[in-house]
């Protein structure tokens, strides 16, 4: 890749990365938001991760994937659990990597 | 007063590196899947980490490494790097009013970070009553941008020597992520209905073959649902 490439390639993942987070801050800042768009608004954090995680978790290669093989639907149950008792994002990780980790090593499921 | 309040605010700080330091440990290996995977489809180890520096898009950046390995166009390559991020319209929207004291120029400066984990762990934060910092937002962001830009250093310059990045369970730290950042947020009857509406939402779509766009599709839908149970709870309440 030469110079000229890779700042091409640069600038155009940049535009299309940067203007998606500062349009709305930008474009919304100085105006009222209403307060139905501000309710709406409260169950978008909750709505895109629910989004990104479902397929993650109960797919593969864009189809449904529920059996025991399924080593991150095993894993998942224990993963919530450790998230909702220690609100820690280091521990959940942790939990699921080590988990995820050993069913492979040990040969459980997989 | 006035000039301590804005010298360092070491409790900001603190808070911001207790939210960051988790995400960078999560970003180190996703970062390493991508120099792995960049430099493996013919993206050199400079321009994948000069990508994780200047660009910060997780599944942006995935998607651009796999592209230039099939040989696309870099047009085509950052318009579906667009699409991915849509979602991050709706992200940046909704952090407007938590942010409305934050100085302007700073609030463009600090919406370059906000990719779906920093993204989660500022509204999370905010969600549990805490100020709205620049100091936090930003050692946060600097913090789990470091992790990211680390990460695709060591799978760049590795490159082929770690094949195997599933022994390690590395491949399960992004979904991992996700619940740890979702399970908080879910403090309601209603904001779990929305949950488990975007989730089968998403998964009903990318099985019809909607691909990309079904994350997009499933929170507008679910959080308009939301908005609508928030709406019809508090007519029943006035009656």
């Amino acid at each position: 890749m030469s110079t000229a490439e890779g700042l091409f390639l640069l600038a155009v993942m940049m535009a299309g990365t940067v203007l998606p987070r500062l349009l709305p801050m930008g474009l919304l800042a100085k105006r009222a938001i209403s307060r139905n768009l501000q309710i709406w608004l409260s169950f978008v954090p909750v709505a895109i991760l629910s989004a990104l995680l479902a397929p993650e978790i109960f797919m593969k290669n864009g189809s449904l994937f529920l059996a025991k093989e399924n080593l991150f639907l095993v894993a998942f149950a224990p993963v919530l659990a450790v998230a909702y008792f220690t609100k820690s994002l280091f521990a959940t990780l942790l939990t699921g990597m080590i988990l995820v980790a050993a069913m492979r090593y040990f040969h459980i499921f997989a | 007063m006035e000039t301590e309040k804005k010298s360092f605010d070491k409790n900001s700080f603190y808070s911001g590196m207790k939210l960051g330091v988790p995400i960078m440990i999560g970003y180190i290996p996703l970062g390493f899947a991508f120099g792995v995977l960049a430099v493996k489809n013919g993206v050199d180890a400079f321009w994948a980490v000069m990508m994780s520096v200047f660009v910060f898009a997780g599944a942006g950046q995935f998607i651009a490494a796999s592209m230039l390995g099939a040989g696309a166009s870099f047009l085509s390559i950052g318009a579906a790097n667009a699409l991915v991020n849509l979602r991050h319209i709706l992200m940046s929207a909704a952090l407007v009013t938590p942010w409305k004291n934050i100085p302007f120029r700073w609030k463009m400066f600090l919406a370059f970070f906000q990719t779906d984990e920093i993204f989660a762990a500022n509204i999370s934060h905010y969600k549990s009553g805490k100020e709205v910092t620049v100091t936090q937002i930003l050692t946060l962001a600097l913090i789990a941008h470091s992790g990211w830009i680390i990460g695709t250093f060591l799978g760049a310059v590795s490159g082929g020597l770690i094949t195997n990045v599933e022994a390690y369970g590395l491949d399960f730290a992004l979904p991992a992520m996700f619940a740890a950042l979702l399970v908080p947020l879910l403090i309601d009857r209603i904001q779990i209905v929305v949950c488990l509406a975007a989730a089968l939402a998403s998964l009903c779509f990318m099985q019809l073959g909607f691909d990309r766009w079904s994350i997009i599709i499933a929170t507008l839908l679910s959080a308009s649902l939301g908005l609508y149970l928030t709406l019809q709870k508090e007519k029943n309440q006035v009656r």
